[in-house]
């Protein structure tokens, strides 16, 4: 009797990293998405002036940190896009 | 439902005569009414497929409140729709090479759905996911055993196609969830929940309508081959012809209507009874599964939606730190599997025998049929599921916690 072992073991690989590859592209872009956000600490600066304690908008440095993150994100949905076009191709195309 | 990916080996042409009979069971009744006859029971299980396997699709999705339990399976049963009329290949052979084709007979095709559909009847009752496809297969094989001796079928095909892929499939979509989850979680675990939760339920609907949209794309085309051979056998149509429209849009429907109607006891039971679904749990089931699916379709090698999906939800479930997993409902789906195949072939091996004597016995099997299916309803209507009742059913709480 002729078992398919190599077939089984193509789909066992390939599923795995597919579906593995999905997962933790799409889990980043949450991820990235949904990071805790800046707190009144992290966007100012507190200046202790002549005996008064004032506060100052920090550099911009976290808000372009804040850009690449949506940035980065919106790269793996992108991914996760491509990926549900090439199922979609896989289906249509059987 | 069942076998994703069956073998794509182009419509076997009948070996009859057109404009005869498959055999003398139908002696006495006008051809018309034999094909109106087997073409109803066909659509019927292709009915009982789609509600069957509803939750393949949309039970974590309901779960986790990513989609309402009406929308879910509405929008289930529009993408299934879809699927069917996606491919006009129709490349599946009804038996994918488990019997002998050529032994196939209008009466065995009618036998086979008999004891495919009251198998799925029978496991919908209880609330089990089981394969609808291998109760198609079981039917048919237990039918042509009848009719044409053991011969016929085809046990290398059984144990490659069949049996063997019924082990691995949930074991590797257990394995690929139970992975996923588990990066998933440690990827997002500093992130806010509440937004990550959000996030995984957008996702779960795209990884849901996939699921629906490639089930839709492999069952309903198994009933068109049904139909379609059922015609050529009855010289309805010549030798090789493709699916007329009608058959490839009330297939489509057929299936549509079944899943829109919803098998909520078994979206119960994926959905609620095997662990507390979270949101990335269920993306990452559902990721799983289609991958599964559709990679295995792709390389011409069929798998069991209903055994991928519910392996994928208890490894996503056993993924997740702390988790309560109920692993005994494993045992009793297991078991459900193992009895699919030959009990449909019982079922089936019975109907042949009995419709076989003459077209009363065919009647009869009809009657009996009918009767047996309405005594089932009749019976799950003593504790009714719904889709009011499934959104207040929590996980059940007998459930045991495991290691993540």
């Amino acid at each position: 009797m002729h078992i398919q072992w190599t077939a089984f073991g193509e789909v066992l690989v390939v599923s795995f990293g597919v579906a593995i590859g999905i997962i933790a592209v799409f889990a980043i872009g949450v991820g990235l998405l949904s990071a805790p956000g800046p707190t009144p600490e992290s966007t100012h600066l507190t200046v202790a002036t002549a005996g008064r304690r004032t506060t100052a908008p920090r550099a911009p440095s976290t808000s372009r940190y804040a850009v690449a993150r949506k940035v980065t994100a919106w790269l793996c949905f992108l991914v996760c896009a491509f990926a549900v076009a090439y199922g979609l191709y896989m289906i249509i195309a059987r | 439902m069942g076998a994703s990916g069956a073998v794509a080996s182009g419509m076997t042409p009948c070996p009859l005569a057109p404009g005869r009979l498959a055999d003398d069971a139908w002696e006495g009744l006008p051809v018309e009414t034999v094909v109106v006859l087997v073409v109803i029971t066909a659509l019927l299980f292709d009915f009982t497929n789609g509600f069957h396997d509803t939750a393949n699709a949309v039970a974590t999705s309901i779960a986790t409140g990513a989609l309402s339990p009406r929308v879910a399976v509405l929008l289930s049963g529009a993408l299934n729709l879809v699927g069917a009329l996606l491919s006009v290949k129709v490349a599946l052979t009804i038996s994918s090479g488990l019997i002998d084709e050529a032994k196939i007979t209008t009466t065995v095709i009618f036998a086979g759905l008999v004891g495919a559909i009251l198998w799925n009847l029978v496991t919908w009752l209880i609330g089990l996911p089981s394969s609808s496809s291998h109760a198609l297969f079981g039917g048919l094989i237990g039918a042509t055993w009848v009719a044409a001796g053991a011969g016929a079928i085809n046990f290398h095909t059984l144990v490659a196609k069949v049996l063997i892929p019924a082990v691995l499939a949930p074991v590797v979509a257990g394995l690929t969830a139970l992975v996923g989850t588990y990066l998933a979680y440690r990827i997002t675990e500093r992130a806010r929940q509440s937004d990550v939760g959000q996030g995984f339920k957008v996702g779960q609907v795209i990884s849901a309508s996939m699921l629906s949209l490639a089930h839709g794309t492999n069952d309903a085309q198994k009933t068109m081959g049904v139909i379609t051979l059922t015609l050529i056998t009855a010289g309805v149509l010549p030798q090789g012809s493709p699916p007329p429209l009608w058959v490839i849009l009330s297939a489509g429907l057929a299936i549509a209507l079944g899943t829109a109607f919803g098998g909520w006891r078994i979206i119960r039971t994926l959905g609620t009874r095997i662990t507390e679904i979270h949101p990335l749990q269920g993306f990452a089931a559902q990721t799983s599964s289609a991958s599964v699916i559709l990679v295995s379709s792709h390389l011409g090698f069929p798998l069991s939606t209903t055994q991928v999906c519910s392996g994928a939800i208890f490894g996503a479930g056993a993924g997740r730190r702390l988790a309560r997993v109920h692993w005994g409902l494993a045992g009793q789906m297991a078991l459900a599997w193992t009895l699919t195949l030959p009990a449909a072939a019982a079922v089936g091996a019975v109907a042949a025998q009995v419709a076989l004597i003459s077209t009363l016995g065919t009647i009869l099997v009809a009657l009996v049929a009918i009767a047996v299916a309405a005594g089932i309803y009749l019976l799950s209507r003593r504790n009714p599921v719904d889709a009011d009742s499934l959104a207040q059913v929590p996980a059940d709480p007998a459930a045991v916690p495991t290691a993540a």
